[in-house]
């Protein structure tokens, strides 16, 4: 399972980030959401989210070999950091190529989406959904000069 | 709660840079945003200083709400204006305001001058003033595209040419298209060789009760797609473009005509072909922004004001060309309404023999875009004639001899909305603190709702409406969602986000005091009750059979002085 954002439903609110870090961080703040919709250029946007599927997307599963330590594990599909392990090294970050995962500033060490679904069951417009399957397209360039 | 905590001061002159703690006596007397940016101005601003000199303070003030999922992302900015010689504000939303208070700050206050053009960078506790000399000359989506390049994730407010070259009407943008257009506070950071503010957040935003807002928010979004909201949801600001036009009150031809008949073509519904994508400002569902493609190219908007300034004022009866406008003025760094307004103005002057081919370099008539686009080059550089028209529509026609031409309170041009039909708005336009705008008052709404008002009745709903819309610009809630929020519902906000109980009549009181407030900073400028008056064509030129009679009109504006508790001369006491 992992999820997906549709950038033709996507109005850029970023509702799903503020409420990513009300759930997981009690204050708002989007910058440690762990959900990200980002307007990169005029015309081109984009989305991050760590994609957790099992067996068919991210099957490198580049976090998990990167860790020189082994506290990157799947558990039922999910990525899970034993924070006991880690030592926050930040290999996996380097590694990831959907940028999901990042350094928490306060903690010291890496976090990433825990598939909480608020985003999904919070935005309005429809455009985040839980989907099993292969999806590739992160980005969203409209095209046009400007 | 809720408030970051800090403002941040910004000296350029000997780059000194210090956060100062916000006061809480403030916060519980100004509210936020506009309150905070008229009292600061107020108190710290010299009188009858030059607005494009070292001693003109620049403030931006961020709504008290900015940074939660709410549609609420306002900033203010403040300072005294180069185009009317008064209170210069403007306002914007998008993601400038809530990542300055990610950063920590509920606002910026910038003193004196830079000797070579920088910007300024916010990172949290770390600002610094940088080098923007490879940056000046640029216009405004390439300044923010250079500058996004440079801080990944930053948000960013930027000048065009027209700020560097202090036109009276720059404005200045953020988002790529979200403007703080009007009064021309665009040249007051350009004067200060500011070229961009970037910012960039990481710390949270607290509210006071958590889970009393968890209740608010599932309430705002429930109306967020309520009929409150829908004409914004589908068609944006140009969705008031046929009603208004068949209420007769759309002002077309330089304010000669208050009807045009393809207004069908440039409407709401007809520009829904064009969207390619609606974008929102942060915390909003109801993405009133829509992005259209216009020949290969991608453009945010028009917005019915500029429909209303490009389209039927300078009579372009093509949706594709105001956009092209549009986005030349968002470019260049222009306010579209006074940009289209004046142009109008001078296309009046031309048809008129009063401004040359000679002068010009080319001509100049009702849609014929090239021409218009040619003119707002000259404006935007001072290029020959440009430097006249440059300097403001009331320069202008005074230099002109045509002050009967301008149309123009204070020297801002008015918004969409036709006066002699619509008398809670000509009023509005009268006693707006910064000039004939329409979103100081809100008056075009009592007049399309209740036409048949009694004097008095219309003159007490109209102080309502400004006292209301104040206090959606100190909270920094969005004007669109007027529909379900007022007094009563920010007053419940106020305890849930801030813990502040107070209710609505305090809050409307606080709304009139920062009113009162602005009167006097403008008394101290030299404001006078002939500064009140509205364009003298509004009282003898008939538009569909109407026109204003001046002593009905001055009855009009001295019952309102009394109704604030001003003096007969309209000043507070």
């Amino acid at each position: 399972m992992h999820i997906e954002v549709d950038l033709t439903k996507c109005v850029d609110c970023k509702n799903c980030m503020l409420l990513c870090s009300f759930f997981n961080e009690k204050d708002f703040i989007p910058s440690l959401a762990r959900i990200k919709v980002l307007r990169k250029g005029y015309n081109t946007f984009s989305w991050h989210v760590c994609q957790q599927h099992e067996k068919e997307l991210c099957r490198q599963s580049s976090c998990i070999k990167s860790c020189p330590k082994g506290a990157i594990m799947k558990r039922g599909g999910r990525i899970v950091i034993d924070y006991e392990l880690c030592d926050g090294c930040g290999k996996c970050v380097e590694v990831c190529k959907y940028d999901a995962i990042f350094i928490h500033p306060k903690l010291k060490k890496p976090v990433v989406c825990i598939l909480c679904l608020n985003c999904v069951k919070n935005c309005k417009r429809g455009a985040i959904k839980i989907f099993e399957g292969n999806v590739e397209v992160t980005e969203k360039v409209l095209g046009g000069k400007r | 709660m809720s408030y970051a905590g800090k403002i941040l001061k910004i000296d350029l002159g000997n780059k000194v840079i210090k956060p100062i703690p916000l006061d809480e006596r403030l916060c519980k007397q100004y509210i936020g945003g506009e309150g905070f940016g008229v009292k600061i101005l107020y108190d710290i601003s010299e009188p009858n200083i030059h607005p494009l000199s070292s001693k003109n303070p620049f403030i931006l003030m961020c709504g008290t709400f900015a940074g939660l999922p709410i549609p609420a992302s306002l900033y203010g900015v403040f300072a005294k204006s180069p185009q009317t010689q008064f209170l210069g504000e403007a306002f914007a939303k998008g993601m400038f305001a809530p990542e300055l208070k990610y950063a920590g700050y509920d606002g910026i206050v910038i003193l004196n001058k830079a000797r070579d053009p920088c910007y300024i960078f916010i990172e949290d506790d770390e600002v610094s003033i940088r080098s923007a000399r490879e940056l000046w000359g640029k216009d405004t989506l390439t300044t923010i595209e250079t500058l996004m390049e440079l801080h990944p994730r930053a948000e960013i407010l930027c000048i065009g040419p027209a700020g560097e070259n202090c036109v009276g009407f720059a404005s200045i943008e953020n988002d790529f298209g979200r403007h703080a257009g009007r009064t021309g506070l665009g040249a007051v950071l350009g004067s200060k060789n500011v070229k961009a503010i970037v910012v960039r957040g990481s710390k949270g935003i607290k509210v006071n009760d958590p889970s009393a807002l968890w209740k608010e928010l599932e309430h705002i979004w429930e109306e967020e797609f309520s009929e409150k909201t829908e004409k914004y949801r589908l068609y944006g600001t140009p969705g008031g473009v046929k009603g208004i036009n068949e209420m007769r009150s759309l002002p077309a031809r330089n304010w000669h005509s208050s009807y045009v008949e393809f207004a069908e073509k440039i409407s709401g519904e007809a520009m829904r072909s064009l969207v390619k994508k609606e974008l929102a400002c942060l915390g909003c569902f109801v993405a009133c922004r829509k992005l259209l493609k216009v020949n290969g190219d991608f453009v945010e908007g028009p917005e019915y004001e500029t429909i209303y300034s490009f389209g039927t004022n300078c009579l372009i009866d093509d949706l594709e060309e105001i956009a092209r406008l549009h986005l030349r003025c968002d470019l260049l760094g222009l306010d579209a309404i006074s940009a289209g307004a004046i142009t109008a103005f001078a296309i009046d002057l031309f048809e008129r023999g009063r401004l040359s081919e000679q002068q010009l370099g080319f001509n100049l008539s009702y849609g014929d875009v090239e021409a218009i686009e040619e003119f707002l080059e000259l404006i935007a550089y001072r290029k020959g004639v440009g430097e006249i028209f440059a300097r403001g529509i009331k320069y202008a026609a005074e230099k002109f001899g045509a002050e009967q031409l301008a149309v123009h309170v204070k020297g801002l041009e008015p918004a969409g909305y036709e006066a002699r039909h619509m008398k809670a708005m000509g009023l509005g336009y009268a006693i707006s603190r910064r000039g004939a705008c329409h979103l100081r008052s809100g008056g075009y709404e009592i007049d399309a709702k209740f036409p048949n008002l009694k004097t008095q009745e219309r003159i007490k709903a109209l102080i309502l409406k400004e006292n209301q819309y104040v206090l959606y610009d100190s909270f920094g809630v969005c004007k669109f969602m007027r529909g379900f929020i007022d007094e009563h519902y920010l007053a419940q906000l106020s305890r849930v986000i801030l813990g502040w109980n107070t209710t609505p009549e305090k809050l409307l009181e606080l709304a009139s005091n920062i009113i009162t407030l602005a009167r006097k900073y403008n008394v101290r400028e030299g404001l006078t009750m002939q500064d009140d008056m509205l364009p003298e064509r509004l009282f003898k030129e008939k538009v569909n059979g109407k026109r204003l009679s001046k002593a009905a009109f001055i009855k009009e504006l001295k019952l309102y002085y009394r109704m604030r508790g001003w003096s007969p001369e309209g000043v507070p006491r």
